[in-house]
């Protein structure tokens, strides 16, 4: 080691500090003062050379210096393997459809939001990709702390929030694990390759970190638990965290995903206290410095000249609108209350380390001949710090005020769409809920028809960028043809349904429990026909984001209304009663005949 | 570098993975942890030697030159700064002025005999000064890690001189520190072997002077005032990146200065030590050290270059024999002239025989210093790191072994000796052993000469030593001769106060009790003084040549035993007239009313 790495650790870590006690101090997550101490060490270091040549490569491209780049991608390790440890398989099986379809929800907005502002700033599709990506990751970290502050621990909806989050976690990691691969042949020192090798290389990762987490890990674990010397004990976790590292950067992946399964892994064993204990420090420190190593990233010049700084200003709207309203509309739609489906909304507002792992990855990606792989990589940590720092320190405060949003939002939305909004849930609670006697068992079709759906969405995301028409046609074909037959099984699952809706307190007129059962499936196929639709045409341009949407919502909407006419106002010149009279009328002479044909 | 950089993690895996076997393999076999390190690192060095491609550029930049990849290189050297932060915050003034005296002197004999016999090893095999300065270390520091790891095992804990095999190894990592400190002033700047103009010295030691006083005033002044404020740091998170920052940035002030920047994280670890926060930083810090040195021992192993072992296997066979010499015969016999019993002597001699992490720190320091063109400046620094890998395995191995088997030494060597020198020893011994095992503070019968003198000779002897090392022979003879004078004063207060110590009355050989009291005092007074000799005339013979200095030695210890062996005759009456039974009678008064004099004494 030479002088310059030593001043170069000793600054990384000096900043830390300051910015670390002075965040803590102004109670704010210490990953704000990290960042920002980041910044500003890169900001020095970059005007004033001696520092700079200590921290910088080349001071004109950022690239960092060698212990600080070390320290860094050790940070980035520990970082993923603790996030792994975090999301246990177990919560992730228990999480249930329901957060499940949460969490897709959100990722697809996510990316969608990400692809409007992307397409917006006249961004190229791989770093568009990433783009979303930081949007989408909402920071399971912030959450947790602001849920302990606000102590909503113990609310209903907590814990589906935390499983849909991690549901979110782990299907961006394999999201990440899949582009890089894809996208780009990893920034490695391997050679470049071709797609099927590349799908084999991500299998193969894939199947061994299975294998390892299912086969190797808690046998491991036992032995592990044996050894009562520390030393040992940390040299083994160390050894398993790298060589997880080392196998996907072997196969041309980023080595955060093996570190991060191998975290996967270890969630499931006694041993998570222990290794949290042992580990500690090692991660608190590297964390640190790669906080502040992706702060040194920042160049604060492409704020102006990259106009990141509007595309902060332009995406932190829309994070909010998409968490605080859509994924509340979301969380309300498939089953929670008012207050808790914008309580879960706005705990999804967090961005923190997840994004700015996302950033660093993409930003770090090169290319053959070893340049970046992404125009806009360089703009990508600036967009995540800002991201991530406005919204960690924003969502704490939104988190605070959710129920009185909860009650703006309720009390501007009409009663017709109120309504129907009611009929979706209920509908979708009994659906996603847990099995009960009352109601009949899950209708084969339609699970069927509706993962058939997802493949053909995720199909024509996965092609879109292939120029011929042809078979794009033919694939939004045969998605129409899939969501149509969704349709239809969704239709005929939800009658079946009918008996168990629970229609207390609507004030209905009717008690046509087919109709309303329709009606709810043709808004939910409506509404499905917007990632659809979208998937579809984006390659049309980024107005479609908005035009789909535009197009279909009003018939969601006009089908609100219109099952609101049909179930709870009463037809001209016949009052709400001598309806129901005349309904029950009907019932009864059916019970009747039905009763007289049943013995006889 | 241009390319961008990248943590090679398969090489760190591979590193880890190796690491965590030798410390399961070595905790099994309950052997010292650095013994699994570094043959694991041997093994993982040979095999990446062996398969360049698969394995060894993911470790090396080059197998050849046995280059680390930068990232390995970086941890390794982070696992020193720990190592060194480590040492330096457990030690303390406190835990050094507890050890004592004897501890004092154990640690001091035994640094300069085993550095004396090192460079004898080194001229001998021809190697320049500069690696024989490196050479002589590495057979020098003994590992307290070993040694009680041995006693622990041995359950030796509570025996007498268990004490001060762990307060002779305090004091003696503080000699470490000193050393390697005094190394990096002068063999660094060149002065020994001096091909380099005094000014770089000068500028040197300018740099090591801004340094201490830097690290004195933040310990005295800064640290104690620091602390306060740190407690108050509540989060562990933000706690540990300010302890990072210290160690490190005090590594970097002492690189920028001129100096090895571990010696700063040693220091800035000394500065911590006295203070409140110590023990919170160890806890924070400790999962670092686990990691972190396990990587530097690795990397150590894997620097070991097995081709070079032909070429370094001669020293490592004769460093070891003169180790176990030294230790186990030599280190044991001035010990029980201290007045220890014979087994102690030798129990305590075996336990100061494993060589590990102190030896290994030496090695590697020595081998990765670099001339201003980048090469090595040690011409043999090639051979360092097996010779120190070769001495720490071996000796670590035996010395629970040796522990063991050290009582049997005790009673062979007690049957072998001739009786003129078993009678030296006791006489010797028997006297020191008041001065150098009473426990609390030094009384007043002691007197400032026989605190001062000792210091001034042996900073005399420190000087004349340097001196020689850095070719001056004719300073250096001056140095002695002022020694000289010094020991020549010393004499006579020494005799006087062990004079007052000789027992005769117990020194009974074949049951005849001892008669000539005088005769054995005026020997313990002089045979002490010829002891403390011998460095004098080692290194004033060194001065003509190396191979003059240990036959003047032998010499000096060959009038030694003739003393020795005509006091006994005195003593024992032996070829005069047996019946001299009234001249004994005599003898035996005189001492019974010295006896109750001392005792009437020692009442008041």
């Amino acid at each position: 080691l030479e002088l310059a790495d030593f001043v170069a650790l000793a600054a990384v870590f000096a900043f830390a500090f300051v910015g670390g006690h002075i965040a803590q101090r102004l109670r704010q997550p210490v990953m704000v003062g990290y960042i920002v101490a980041g910044v500003v060490l890169g900001t020095v270091a970059a005007a004033w050379s001696p520092l700079g040549d200590a921290m910088y490569v080349d001071p004109g491209t950022r690239q960092l210096s060698r212990p600080v780049q070390a320290v860094f991608d050790l940070g980035i390790t520990f970082l993923m393997f603790f996030t792994g440890m975090e999301i246990s398989i177990h919560r992730l099986s228990r999480a249930g459809r329901a957060a499940t379809i949460l969490a897709l929800a959100d990722t697809g907005l996510g990316f969608l939001i990400g692809g409007l502002v992307g397409v917006l700033f006249g961004w190229s599709w791989t770093d568009i990709f990433f783009l979303g990506g930081i949007i989408v990751m909402s920071s399971l970290s912030v959450a947790a702390k602001s849920l302990i502050e606000l102590r909503r621990l113990d609310n209903k909806e907590t814990e589906f929030l935390l499983s849909a989050m991690v549901v979110e976690a782990f299907i961006s990691m394999v999201l990440l694990t899949l582009s890089t691969s894809f996208i780009v042949v990893s920034g490695g020192s391997g050679p470049s390759r071709g797609m099927a090798e590349m799908g084999l290389a991500v299998a193969l990762v894939y199947v061994t970190l299975i294998a390892v987490a299912v086969l190797v890990v808690p046998r491991l674990a036992r032995g592990m638990a044996a050894i009562r010397h520390e030393e040992v004990f940390i040299l083994l976790a160390l050894t398993m965290v790298f060589s997880a590292a080392a196998l996907s950067w072997a196969f041309g992946l980023p080595f955060m995903i093996g570190a991060f399964f191998m975290g996967v892994a270890f969630s499931e064993t006694a041993l998570t206290d222990r290794l949290r204990v042992r580990l500690m420090s090692l991660k608190d420190a590297f964390t640190a410095a790669f906080f502040v190593g992706f702060g040194i990233l920042i160049n604060l010049a492409l704020l102006v000249e990259g106009e990141v700084a509007l595309i902060v200003a332009v995406a932190i709207p829309l994070i909010i609108l998409n968490e605080a309203v859509l994924t509340s509309t979301v969380g309300f739609l498939i089953g929670l209350g008012r207050r808790e489906s914008v309580n879960l909304g706005t705990a999804f507002l967090g961005r923190a380390e997840d994004a700015v792992l996302f950033a660093s990855v993409g930003g770090r990606l090169k290319d053959d001949a070893g340049k970046a792989a992404l125009p806009h990589g360089s703009s990508l940590y600036p967009f995540a710090g800002g991201v991530s720092l406005v919204m960690s320190v924003l969502t704490p405060k939104l988190m605070k005020v959710s129920v009185p949003i909860a009650d703006a939002l309720a009390s501007a939305v009409p009663g017709w769409l109120r309504f129907g909004a009611t009929l979706v849930q209920r509908t979708l609670s009994i659906e996603l809920g847990p099995e009960t006697p009352q109601r009949p068992g899950r209708s084969v079709p339609f699970m069927l028809t509706t993962l058939a759906f997802l493949a053909c969405v995720l199909a024509l995301i996965g092609t879109f960028r292939r120029g011929d028409v042809l078979e794009r046609l033919l694939l939004v074909a045969v998605a129409v043809v899939v969501w149509a037959a969704h349709a239809l099984a969704m239709r005929s699952a939800f009658r079946q349904l009918g008996p168990s809706l629970d229609l207390s307190g609507l004030d209905l007129l009717t008690r046509d429990r087919e109709m309303l059962a329709d009606h709810v499936s043709y808004m939910l196929s409506a509404l499905l026909l917007i990632p659809l639709l979208v998937a579809a045409a984006f390659p049309l341009g980024a107005w479609t984001v908005l035009a789909v949407p535009a197009a279909v919502l009003p018939v969601v909407l006009a089908l609100s209304r219109s099952v609101h006419r049909r179930a709870v106002e009463p037809p001209l010149g016949m009052s709400g009663q001598a309806m129901l009279d005349a309904e029950a009328k009907a019932d009864g002479k059916r019970l009747q005949h039905g009763r007289g044909g049943g013995p006889g | 570098m241009t390319a961008a950089f990248e943590l090679d993690f398969i090489g760190l895996a591979l590193l880890f993975a190796m690491a965590f076997l030798g410390a399961f393999v070595a905790h099994r076999m309950r052997q010292s942890m650095v013994v699994g390190y570094i043959l694991m690192g041997i093994v993982l060095g040979a095999v990446s030697v062996g398969l360049p491609d698969q394995v060894g550029t993911h470790l090396f930049l080059d197998t050849g030159e046995r280059t680390l990849r930068p990232a390995i290189e970086l941890l390794s050297d982070l696992g020193l700064v720990f190592l060194l932060f480590f040492i330096g915050v457990e030690f303390s003034m406190a835990k050094l002025r507890r050890a004592g005296r004897t501890s004092l002197v154990i640690a001091l004999a035994h640094f300069s005999v085993n550095m004396y016999a090192g460079a004898l090893v080194g001229m001998a095999f021809g190697w320049d000064a500069r690696s024989t300065f490196f050479l002589a270390a590495v057979m020098t520091m003994s590992s307290l890690g070993v040694a009680a790891k041995s006693l622990i095992e041995l359950r030796r804990l509570d025996r007498e001189e268990t004490e001060y095999v762990l307060g002779s190894m305090i004091v003696e990592d503080f000699l470490t520190m000193a050393l390697l400190v005094v190394a990096m002033g002068t063999v660094a700047a060149g002065s020994i072997g001096g091909d380099v103009p005094g000014e770089r010295l000068l500028e040197s030691v300018g740099g090591a002077a801004i340094v201490y006083t830097v690290f004195i005033v933040l310990a005295l002044i800064v640290i104690p005032r620091l602390a306060r404020q740190v407690e108050r740091v509540r989060s562990d998170e933000v706690f540990v990146l300010l302890a990072l920052a210290a160690i490190l940035g005090s590594a970097a002030l002492a690189y920028y200065y001129g100096m090895p920047f571990m010696l700063g994280a040693f220091f800035i670890g000394m500065a911590f030590s006295e203070s409140r926060i110590s023990e919170r930083l160890q806890l924070r810090l400790l999962s670092f050290r686990d990691a972190f040195v396990a990587v530097f021992f690795v990397g150590f192993g894997l620097r070991v270059d097995l081709a070079m072992l032909p070429d370094a296997i001669g020293p490592i066979a004769a460093a070891l024999a003169v180790v176990v010499l030294d230790d186990a015969v030599l280190l044991s016999a001035i010990v029980y002239l201290m007045g220890f019993n014979a087994r102690s002597s030798t129990s305590l001699g075996a336990s100061l025989l494993g060589r590990s992490d102190d030896s290994i720190l030496f090695a590697s320091v020595g081998g990765s210093l670099t001339k201003a063109d980048g090469s090595r400046l040690l011409p043999r620094a090639e051979q360092l790191y097996p010779f120190a890998g070769g001495v720490a395995l071996v000796t670590s191995f035996i010395c629970p072994w040796a522990i063991r088997k050290s009582a049997g030494l005790a009673v062979w060597l007690g049957g072998a000796l001739p009786a003129s020198l078993r009678f030296a020893g006791a006489s010797i011994g028997r006297s020191m052993r008041p001065m150098m095992l009473h426990h609390g503070p030094p009384g007043e019968a002691d007197g400032h000469s026989l605190l001062v003198l000792p210091i001034a000779y042996t900073i005399g002897l420190v000087a004349a030593t340097v001196l020689v090392a850095s070719g001056r022979p004719t300073e250096a003879l001056v140095a002695c001769a002022v020694a000289a004078v010094l020991l020549a004063i010393l004499h006579w207060p020494l005799s006087r106060e062990l004079g007052r110590h000789v027992v005769s009355s117990e020194l009974v050989e074949d049951g005849r009790p001892v008669v000539g009291h005088r005769a054995v005092s005026a020997f313990v007074g002089r045979g002490t003084t010829m002891l403390l000799a011998v460095p004098l005339v080692a290194v004033a013979a060194w001065t003509y040549a190396w191979w003059l200095s240990p036959l003047s030695v032998l010499a000096l210890l060959g009038a030694l035993l003739a003393a020795a062996s005509r006091a006994r005759a005195t003593a024992l009456d032996v070829g005069h007239k047996p019946d001299a039974r009234e001249a004994v009678e005599r003898s035996l008064e005189r001492q019974r009313r010295e006896m109750e004099r001392r005792y009437k004494r020692r009442g008041h």
